[in-house]
């Protein structure tokens, strides 16, 4: 369980520094875009560009953001309760996320299994969707392997009390 | 079942899962998937909810929040925040409460390279607080005041829950943005005026500082400045039209890594943490907008917004009334959840109402950001106490919240201002018209 807590954060927090990346490529893009427009003419398909870099990064740093606890919760009720109370509550959500988060991986590889086979491109670069979406079913699958960590825990403290 | 009571039983259930400390965005996705599938079908609530997280994710109107994100992270982590300070501070340092007075301008002013109340609050309290100390400042109205301040940042432009406003209304966040200046104005003198009448009456709350020489104050200008340039080149470029919001992000955020690096002032570390700090508030953001997507999607199937603003504006009740009645439901409601999801969640259903009824759209972000400015300070979620806390170990959270209360009554008055002159939001975006 250790082993894998450590391995899912390892990955987490890897797939974020690729975020990072992603930040930083698209505001080089976004200004470069800018400047070069100014003396010459627009970047072809930056528009494009930048959705695509936004569909990644978002994608690959929701994991490490469960990790640090940053996704939004009302932290004012549960927090009071005895810790069985809170395990049993904590897996009861925790089951409920991985639900809709297992179903959001199976749709998107459903959905970018559909425009690789229709072959659907951006409107101006002419660039296929598939492979963001697959980035999108990869970044919610790992979001749904941090919640099954947190289920596990959860459970246990339930059990353990 | 009527749609109305499917609708209503879902708007229960989405809030015991809240309380049950779900993440808004989880719950919201989770309830509008399964609310949608029983309204249409599994099959059509299961091919939207994927094309949501794609048409979101990929979104290029919501490829601004990163942008600001990282201006503001990268003014943190380059200690703009203490440089504004310094200047406010060698202007107002000699006024009863100076040094509060200085807080309030210089949270403003962090505020206009900042969309984050945590980051102004914790920015400015590790600045501010051990100074306050030094001068024998009253810690309830050291704490009260910093953290009252730091909710400037979400008024003044660039201010991430008026970009989340503008994306999930549809509504210009030129626009928006330009709302927001007069009013942040007007509340920073509004917390400027407490500090100052709170300290005349009672001099012991906060002692006159030290009168600072003309050359001193022309000396601190330079953080000043920066802000202004950096202000001038987001603003100045969405109301010329040479921006595009995320343009106008990438370039504030360009502005604010020029200057720390020519000052030598931005540290490779931080430099990465504010990249950490982008990817962690952007991830967050997304989620939410796109579970507040999908929640919305069924909440049009169910027709309640529509038959909300029906029957809201067949009732022989002043607009204005209503209105009253919608700010205190956000006020409470602020006081238990997050500024950012109270406004995902409820926006996709109170805009209807708020069209038929009248009112200007433009107008109503920035009356729900001030009732967020509240939630955010109020008890017992009110983060920015928690963040001050955090800065200041050694004062207890009731002294703190002990302090928010003045500040909260001119927030208040405030609101009730723009109420009544919503003009005072509207003059700057009718320029752009």
């Amino acid at each position: 369980m250790d082993f894998l807590d450590r391995i899912i954060r390892f990955v987490s927090k890897f797939c974020d520094q690729i975020a990072q990346a992603g930040v930083f490529a698209m505001f080089l893009l976004v200004v470069g875009n800018i400047v070069i427009r100014m003396v010459w003419r627009p970047f072809f398909g930056t528009y494009d560009y930048v959705c695509f870099i936004a569909a990644v990064l978002v994608a690959f740093a929701l994991a490490n953001c469960a990790v640090q606890r940053a996704h939004t919760q009302v932290e004012l009720l549960v927090a009071r309760f005895p810790q069985r109370a809170q395990g049993i509550i904590g897996s009861i959500t925790g089951i409920l996320s991985l639900g809709i988060f297992s179903l959001v991986t199976w749709q998107c590889i459903v959905l970018a299994n559909e425009m690789r086979r229709a072959g659907a491109v951006s409107m101006t670069g002419l660039f296929p969707f598939y492979p963001y979406i697959y980035a999108i079913a990869f970044g919610v699958a790992l979001l749904c392997l941090v919640i099954l960590v947190d289920v596990i825990q959860s459970l246990g403290k339930a059990v353990k009390g | 079942m009527s749609p109305s009571t499917i609708a209503i039983i879902s708007i229960v259930l989405l809030i015991s899962l809240f309380l049950m400390r779900m993440p808004v965005a989880y719950a919201m996705a989770l309830i509008g998937f399964l609310g949608f599938a029983y309204m249409t079908s599994v099959s059509a609530a299961l091919s939207i909810l994927a094309k949501d997280f794609w048409v979101m994710f990929s979104s290029y109107s919501l490829t601004v929040v990163p942008m600001f994100v990282f201006m503001g992270t990268i003014a943190f982590y380059s200690g703009m925040g203490s440089r504004l300070y310094q200047a406010a501070f060698r202007f107002l340092g000699q006024l009863p409460g100076g040094l509060g007075v200085a807080t309030c301008y210089a949270c403003a002013a962090f505020g206009a390279c900042c969309g984050s109340t945590t980051a102004a609050a914790a920015a400015m309290g590790k600045v501010i607080l051990p100074e306050m100390k030094k001068y024998h400042y009253d810690p309830a109205l050291a704490t009260g005041c910093v953290a009252s301040a730091g909710s400037l940042a979400i008024l003044i432009p660039p201010s991430t829950i008026l970009i989340i406003y503008g994306i999930l209304t549809e509504e210009s966040i030129g626009k928006l943005f330009a709302a927001g200046i007069l009013p942040g104005i007007l509340l920073a003198t509004f917390f400027a005026l407490t500090v100052f009448i709170l300290c005349r009456r009672n001099p012991k709350l906060g002692p006159a500082g030290v009168k600072a020489t003309w050359k001193e104050r022309v000396a601190s200008l330079g953080g000043v400045v920066e802000m202004f340039v950096l202000f001038g080149l987001v603003m100045g470029g969405l109301f010329a039209g040479w921006f595009t919001p995320t343009e106008a992000g990438a370039a504030g955020a360009a502005g604010a890594l020029l200057i720390p690096l020519v000052r030598r002032q931005l540290t490779w570390r931080g430099f990465l943490s504010s990249l950490t700090e982008t990817t962690r508030i952007t991830a967050m953001v997304f989620l939410i907008v796109t579970g507040a997507t999908v929640f919305g999607h069924f909440m049009a199937v169910s027709r309640v917004p529509f038959e909300l603003s029906e029957w809201l504006g067949g009732l022989d009740v002043s607009p204005k009334v209503i209105m009253g009645f919608m700010i205190f439901g956000y006020l409470i409601g602020g006081c238990f959840m997050d500024s950012l999801a109270l406004i995902t969640l409820t926006v996709p259903i109170l805009l209807p109402v708020i069209l038929t009824l009248g009112f200007d759209p433009i107008w109503f972000g920035v009356i729900i950001v001030l009732v967020g400015e509240m939630g955010v300070i109020t008890p017992p979620v009110g983060i920015n106490v928690y963040i001050i806390k955090g800065v200041a170990p050694d004062v207890p959270l009731e002294t703190i919240f002990r302090g928010i209360f003045p500040f909260l009554a001119a927030l208040i008055v405030c609101a009730i201002i723009l109420i009544l002159f919503p003009q005072i939001a509207l003059f700057l975006p009718g320029l752009m018209e």
